[in-house]
């Protein structure tokens, strides 16, 4: 009887996975048209701000710079030099050696003439212990914390404790700011007083040249690797944020452009060390913490600020990179679990996470899983040829189409691109994304799903850690 | 007066576009870089007679370009002059740069007719 | 059975595909298209913006009579890009050209063009409009009414921008009630309200002593959240209106110190005691040394170091043993710059000993270095 059963049942599972796709697109091409809209308003803003008073004052924020470094000697110089000349007045520049085994402190201390100082440091968040803190005369803003290994977390918390400015400034070592940012991300703060996060744009750099440490000009990378993840840029980390901003229902700051609040950041206990994304977890928490205490609050993803950043050109690299983000994403979802579909936490929790769970963490899950229904599904002769490639051919043009609408929006708003035809390179790689990178990029994930499970299953029973830390914490 | 090759170090456009104009239309033949890199290439392959340096400069800010051109073993300070533009209200940087060779300040916001008259008497030294 | 099913599924897709494939194209046509208009648009732009700088620059320097400037300015420009250029260049001179440039702003094609956007535009338009009010020498005064009722208009970077422009241009009275309206609206940032302090003061009257009651008035104004009210408090010291002071003293003193907020009774200590007004002391003694709040604490604690009364030291000998990180190292660093007292001689009792020794050697080289 079951077999008799089967072909429906399996018919009635094929249109839950049409929907699921819809779903999926339908949301995205939202937040692209929405984010449409909030890039136009932004600009006209942003002519405005120009022309007032607001930046005459002497009232900005004062900001830190914060980098993380661990083993870097080949670039910790580099990098900390294009930190030290932003166009901004009140910063500071903390690099954390977070206990590196190699010449990365001896290299700062050489090319900057540092010389230990005295610095009473509180222990607001808690870290591995600083063993020494170096200052320069002749960089007045430069700040080099030496510590003991704990990662990446654990060296961003030590930074904080440092720091006594305003707002934390996190950036990666491999990324470059454009001179005006910072400055730039300062706009959302000026605008409104609540604001305690904001996120940034970041872009592709391979494939661009360089040139005293500015872009000079934007092309499209070479290889098909990176040319594919130039449009899952375009599409998920551009638009796509810019589309929950507009919700206010931002998830995620990228690690290696974000901007915070000191204070809130103390507040909610710093970043997590145990989590793998603790980026994305820290702006969950920031979320939460502010929700729960009913604290006005607002966090913020603006498209003008750029930071430019090398993305992986092995698919090794790649491969480690999605996986890690995956496991922080269902590491972050899982801690959260019950802001999920809980009107507490407002457009959050009923929109957001729950879009994050069942696309973002799930949709290699679901796709792997819809890709075997249908198979089955054609063997045993439910449904036929035409029905399966007509099928397979609206969710090829549909992820197509979003991707292609994203071009045209960077296109009508922020036209980086400089050639034509690099605009046509892009949209065939809308295509042929679906070829292969969509594969592999779902098959890496699904591999991140499964070590995020296993990592649960080996540490057994794991303290629950508390969900705020904060200054009561000793 | 002699026309001389000036060296306008400066990232802000208009003001630099400006000092550019008067500049020329005294008879001098001038330069303008926006940055610090660049301009110490710059220097390297042709000495000019002046340099009017802006102080805050993104990427190297004009100390450390002072610091470069100390360094520069064909480049001599004395005859090399060296304006800098500051910032009002930071007499540290004057020092500062004076201490690094520059023969000259001008703190922004300033009177042209008056920087005029002192790169004149500058030059005619 | 399952056969009708079928020709529905292939309609309904064959139906969506086609719907699909046409949205592509058409996407992909407006993309390649919007490029090429983006290009000559940009082209054009830029053009156009070299040839507002060379018309700057030249009317700047001399070599141009307003009346060549005005045919040039009747062309289609951008009076954006010209505010926005001569604000560039505003920054960097003075004296003459300064002048020049002002003039440059006023010319009448560039005038109108703002009338007309502060009459008809949209929000967004009327804010810079008004923010070009805010930076020429004269305007309509039948506007003045217009520009107060926007002052409470629901946008806020409008009220921002029509308060900039009544504190150029309006009356004492004016300002005053568009300050008012300003600081009773929760939703312009702090920054902004700092931004309109400076230029309430700025174009004011020589001694600005109407400025400096105006803003105490405003501080001692209950409906004024506390927040703001210490902005103003620390905009007085900043902009030095000594004259203030002595009302300032008597609102501080008929405050009961401890129910009033916080954030005020803050501001107000540090303010007073820059201002060298030792008569607090005796309050902080008795209020402040003990305070429930660890920033009142370290008000005091500043207070005792720049009134540098001998009675003050044991109170700061207290406060170096504080559980709060701030109020430890703001006693620390007061003690130090009492001439005489060694930090070593301190009792230390609650202190963890290394971190005693950290916050002495951070906070004595310091003080040895000041004058």
């Amino acid at each position: 009887m079951i077999f008799e059963q089967l072909p429906t049942l399996l018919i009635w599972i094929n249109i839950l996975i049409i929907l699921y796709f819809l779903y999926v697109n339908g949301t995205y091409i939202t937040l692209i048209l929405l984010s449409y809209r909030q890039v136009r308003q932004s600009r006209k803003k942003e002519n405005l701000y120009q022309l007032s008073g607001l930046f005459n004052t002497n009232l900005y924020r004062s900001a830190t710079i914060l980098a993380p470094a661990y083993n870097e000697e080949l670039s910790v110089v580099a990098s900390t030099r294009a930190l030290l000349n932003l166009d901004y007045p009140d910063y500071e520049v903390i690099v954390v050696n977070d206990g590196s085994k190699d010449q990365t402190l001896e290299r700062l201390i050489r090319a900057f003439r540092l010389r230990e100082v005295d610095r009473h440091i509180p222990a607001l968040i808690p870290s591995k212990p600083i063993r020494r803190i170096f200052g320069s005369e002749k960089y007045p803003n430069l700040l080099v914390v030496d510590k003991e290994n704990g990662g990446k977390a654990d060296a961003l918390n030590a930074g904080i404790n440092v720091s006594r400015k305003d707002l934390i400034f996190s950036v990666d070592a491999d990324s470059l700011l454009e001179s005006d940012a910072l400055k730039k991300m300062l706009l959302a703060f000026t605008e409104d007083d609540r604001t305690i996060a904001v996120g940034g744009v970041v872009r592709v750099a391979n494939g661009c040249t360089f040139r005293h440490g500015a872009v000079e000009n934007v092309y499209v990378p070479g290889s098909w690797l990176t040319r594919n993840q130039a449009v899952e840029y375009l599409r998920s980390f551009l638009f796509g944020r810019i589309g929950w901003d507009y919700l206010d229902s931002l998830l995620i700051i990228s690690g290696a452009f974000g901007v915070f609040d000191r204070q809130a950041v103390i507040d909610v206990g710093g970043y997590m060390r145990d989590t793998v994304g603790e980026d994305m977890e820290l702006v969950v928490r920031l979320h939460r913490y502010h929700l729960e205490k009913n604290i006005p609050y607002r966090i913020r993803f603006l498209p003008e600020p750029v930071c430019w950043t090398e993305i992986p050109e092995q698919i090794g690299s790649l491969a480690r990179q999605r996986n890690r983000w995956q496991r922080g994403l269902a590491d972050t979802l899982y801690r959260h679990r019950t802001m999920l579909l809980n009107p507490k936490y407002g457009r959050l929790g009923m929109l957001a996470m729950p879009f994050f769970l069942l696309v973002e963490l799930l949709s290699p899950v679901i796709e792997i899983a819809g890709f075997l229904f249908t198979i089955v599904a054609f063997a045993s002769g439910a449904i036929n040829w035409t029905v399966f490639l007509l099928f397979f051919a609206v969710t090829l043009l549909l992820g197509s189409l979003m991707s292609i609408l994203s071009i045209l929006l960077e296109e009508l708003t922020m036209k980086r691109y400089e050639r034509i035809r690099d605009i046509l390179t892009l949209v065939l790689y809308a295509f042929i994304e679906n070829f292969g990178y969509r594969q592999l990029h779902l098959w890496w994930r699904f591999k991140g799903i499964v070590d995020h499970l296993r990592g649960i299953k080996k540490w057994g029973n794991m303290t629950r850690t508390a969900t705020f830390g904060g200054k009561t914490r000793s | 007066m002699a026309a001389k090759d000036i060296l306008i170090v400066e990232d802000e456009k208009m003001t630099a576009r400006l000092l550019d104009y008067r500049l020329k239309s005294l008879g001098h033949s001038v330069t303008h870089i926006a940055n610090g890199v660049e301009a110490l290439e710059h220097i390297h392959k042709k000495l000019p007679d002046v340099v009017i340096l802006d102080v805050m400069l993104p990427g190297m800010n004009g100390f450390e370009i002072l610091e470069n051109l100390n360094e520069m073993k064909d480049v001599d300070l004395s005859r090399l002059k060296v304006i800098m533009l500051t910032t009002k209200n930071r007499p540290d940087d004057i020092s500062r740069g004076f201490n690094l060779g520059a023969v000259e300040y001008v703190s922004k916001p300033f009177k042209m007719e008056e920087f005029l008259l002192r790169l004149n008497r500058l030059i005619s030294d | 059975m399952t056969q009708p099913l079928h020709n529905w599924d292939v309609v309904l897709l064959t139906a969506i595909l086609s719907l699909l494939i046409a949205a592509t194209l058409l996407t992909i046509l407006v993309t390649l298209l919007t490029r090429w208009r983006i290009d000559y648009v940009e082209r054009r732009k830029r053009v156009l913006r070299e040839s507002i700088g060379d018309l700057i620059i030249q009317y700047t320097s001399g070599d141009l009579e307003r009346g060549e400037v005005e045919e040039h300015l009747t062309e289609k420009i951008d009076y954006i890009v010209l505010l926005e250029l001569v604000n560039q260049l505003e920054q960097s001179l003075e004296g003459a050209e300064r002048k020049r440039l002002q003039e440059l702003m006023e010319v009448q094609s560039t005038f109108d063009h703002f009338l007309n956007r502060f009459e008809t535009g949209t929000p967004i338009e009327k804010a810079k409009a008004c923010l070009y009010y805010a930076r020429i020498r004269k305007i309509d005064p039948n506007h003045l009414p217009v520009l107060k009722a926007l002052t409470r208009s629901p946008e806020p970077y409008l009220c921002y921008s029509a308060a900039s422009a009544l504190m150029v241009h309006g009356s004492l009275a004016l300002k005053r009630d568009a300050f008012a309206t300003i600081l009773q609206n929760p939703s312009i940032s702090s920054m902004a309200v700092t931004d309109l302090i400076v230029n309430f003061t700025r174009f004011g009257g020589e001694y600005h002593d109407a400025e400096a009651t105006i803003l105490t008035e405003f501080i001692q104004k209950e409906s004024i959240s506390a927040e703001r009210r210490s902005l103003l408090i620390y905009s007085l010291e900043q902009l030095g209106y000594i004259q203030a002071m002595e009302t300032l003293y008597r609102y501080y003193r008929q405050l009961d110190k401890q129910q009033a907020p916080p954030d005020l009774l803050e501001a107000l200590i540090r303010v007073l005691a820059r201002f060298g007004m030792a008569e607090i002391l005796p309050d902080l003694y008795r209020f402040f040394s003990n305070s429930p709040h660890a920033i009142l604490r370290e008000a005091a604690a500043d207070a005792y170091g720049l009134l540098k009364a001998p009675e003050s030291i044991p109170h700061l000998h207290w406060l170096i043993n504080d559980p709060d990180f701030h109020v430890r190292h703001q006693a620390a660093l007061s003690l130090a710059t009492f001439p005489g007292e060694d930090l070593d001689r301190v009792p230390s009792l609650m202190l963890d000993p290394d971190e005693w020794e950290e916050l002495k050697d951070e906070v004595q080289p310091q003080t040895k270095s000041s004058p």
